[in-house]
């Protein structure tokens, strides 16, 4: 019986130590991380609308960002290939078309999947209206060639922007 | 139908051990003969299950509504290692013939990658408790195809003619590159 | 000094003891973030060889892996918050990986089968050791695919524009062979000896 009162009491005084010393880093960091956060995606609606003065907003819980008077940008987020995709996406003020695209995180496979990340595939979206449609080679209007050998991804990206797209323009547009 | 996409999702497309790399040490460890691998296999399967249904409660309503998600790590570790633990001892007493079986392999399983990287898709994915479940079958399953099929190539290995230096593992990482590759060929199965 | 040293090649954790297998292969696409794996594996090492030699006395032998499993979970978490708060780029890149360092097998192995056995200085002596080998791995890893399959180092380009990238050295597939093929040439030079 006492082997097992130590036994028990060592696991405690041990979780407990490295429960107080996390929440200690923890309270010492989370601001840092929060900011680091913001400042990433402030920076990312800024390579969209460069020179624009950028103020966050909300409208019914959804975050979002007014660049100016040249329009919003707002964080949208699904399912990739492997794991979730995130990214920027800008628009003028009358929802007509999309300014541009900036993707803060993927983790799908380097050299296939995420290359959705890069310029070369993300400025076919730019000055162009949703819902896209990817597909091999993009012939028709609202076609999206997807990268090569990243079929899913390339689809998982144009369905987050069509989603939030459309969810947006609901809340936003007079 | 969801279901049967994530349990797909986890076993075959993104397998665990080809794509994530998640258990490779027991991977390369147990893959020379496959008796050795379907036992291994099968207590992976079990315990994928047991973490996924104790981490996913302690997640959910214990370190979210207490705002302390910066202790999830050392939570699921505990939580896992200490279920298997357990587990070790019920089946010790109540079930011997299931014992002799899959224990030995059951302390080996708690430092196996798979399973605290399953609990972490899990919830970075936002799985609800049921369709953890079926990832976690998922995932063990996976692990349990990769091994076999491994095992299986390796005892014919041991006739092959192989340069001295890449016997063992040399060999069986590169094989394991090349099964990687054919299982790339899955991923046109999704969507 | 002799703790120290043989981690560095002969006891090489990856290639002589094929420990921490996950991290090798799945964050080597590129060395930066090869290195970046390395330096915290080596933090952590370092932290939980450290602390388990001094606590080893007092851990009750039927917990002892569970109780550094603990310690070690504590400084991985560590190291994701710090990485999180300055570093956010690597650490999305690096994702679920960093807490996978927990489950790797080097740092509990060398807590069970060194530090608990060892004083205070051969603890750590051993924990730079292995730590450094396994970073330098890593670094030969990371740099070979970023070399061949994108044709940069550390995104630097370095090879002429004629040469062809082979993707599949970033892809999983990659990953096993070039492993396999250093696996096997370390055992080449060790036999030669």
């Amino acid at each position: 019986m006492k082997k097992f009162l130590r036994i028990v009491f060592f696991l405690i005084l041990i979780s407990w130590v490295s429960g107080f010393l996390l929440s200690l880093v923890w309270h010492n960091s989370v601001d840092k991380i929060r900011r680091a956060e913001k400042k990433a995606k402030i920076e990312a609606v800024q390579r969209i609308f460069p020179g624009c003065d950028i103020k966050e907003e909300k409208v019914k819980g959804v975050e979002y960002f007014v660049a100016g008077s040249n329009g919003y940008a707002f964080e949208a987020k699904g399912m990739g290939f492997q794991d979730e995709i995130s990214m920027v996406i800008g628009v003028p003020k009358n929802f007509d078309k999309i300014a541009g695209i900036v993707v803060l995180k993927t983790l799908d496979t380097p050299g296939l999947g995420a290359e959705v990340a890069k310029e070369k595939f993300l400025r076919q979206f730019k000055s162009r209206r949703p819902p896209f449609t990817a597909v091999k080679s993009a012939v028709k209007k609202n076609e999206i060639s997807a990268v090569t050998g990243a079929t899913i991804s390339s689809k998982a990206v144009c369905k987050i922007i069509n989603g939030k797209f459309a969810q947006m323009k609901r809340l936003l547009k007079k | 139908m969801n279901y049967v996409l994530i349990f797909i999702g986890a076993a075959i497309v993104n397998n665990f051990v080809l794509s994530y790399f998640l258990g490779i040490c027991p991977f390369l460890g147990v893959s020379t003969d496959l008796k050795k691998a379907m036992g291994m296999g099968l207590a992976v399967i079990f315990v994928m299950m047991i973490a996924a249904a104790t981490t996913w409660p302690v997640y959910h309503k214990i370190l979210v509504p207490y705002k302390v998600q910066y202790l999830e790590y050392v939570a699921f570790i505990l939580v896992i290692a200490s279920s298997v633990q357990f587990v070790e001892m019920f089946l010790r007493k109540y079930v011997p013939p299931l014992y002799s079986g899959l224990g030995i392999y059951l302390p080996l399983i708690t430092t196996n990658c798979a399973i605290l990287g399953m609990t972490l898709f899990m919830v970075i994915r936002d799985y609800s408790f049921l369709e953890g479940l079926v990832f976690a079958f998922g995932a063990g399953s996976g692990f349990l195809l990769a091994l076999f099929i491994m095992a299986g190539i390796r005892e014919r290995l041991n006739a092959a003619d192989i340069p001295k230096p890449f016997n063992g593992a040399g060999i069986a990482l590169i094989i394991a590159g090349c099964l990687a590759l054919v299982f790339m060929g899955f991923s046109g199965m999704m969507r | 000094m002799k703790n120290f040293a043989k981690g560095l090649f002969k006891q090489n954790p990856i290639l002589y003891f094929l420990l921490g297998m996950c991290p090798t292969l799945a964050v080597t696409t590129n060395a930066a973030n090869a290195l970046t794996m390395g330096l915290s594996v080596i933090f952590v090492l370092f932290f939980s060889n450290a602390i388990v030699s001094i606590i080893r006395k007092a851990v009750p032998e039927q917990v002892r892996i569970a109780s550094f499993i603990v310690v070690i979970a504590t400084f991985v978490t560590i190291v994701d918050i710090f990485l999180r708060a300055n570093f956010p780029h690597l650490s999305k890149s690096l994702g679920p990986f960093i807490p996978l360092i927990v489950v790797n097998c080097i740092i509990l192995g060398r807590a069970e089968a060194f530090a608990s056995k060892h004083g205070l200085w051969a603890s750590i002596l051993d924990a730079l050791g292995m730590g450094v080998g396994f970073t330098l791995t890593l670094l030969a890893m990371g740099s070979i695919r970023e070399i061949f399959g994108m044709g940069t180092i550390f995104g630097v380009p370095v090879l002429p524009g004629w040469f062809p990238k082979f993707l599949v050295m970033i892809l999983p597939a990659g990953a096993f062979i070039t492993l396999g093929v250093l696996v096997g040439i370390h055992r080449s030079v060790l036999d030669k000896k």
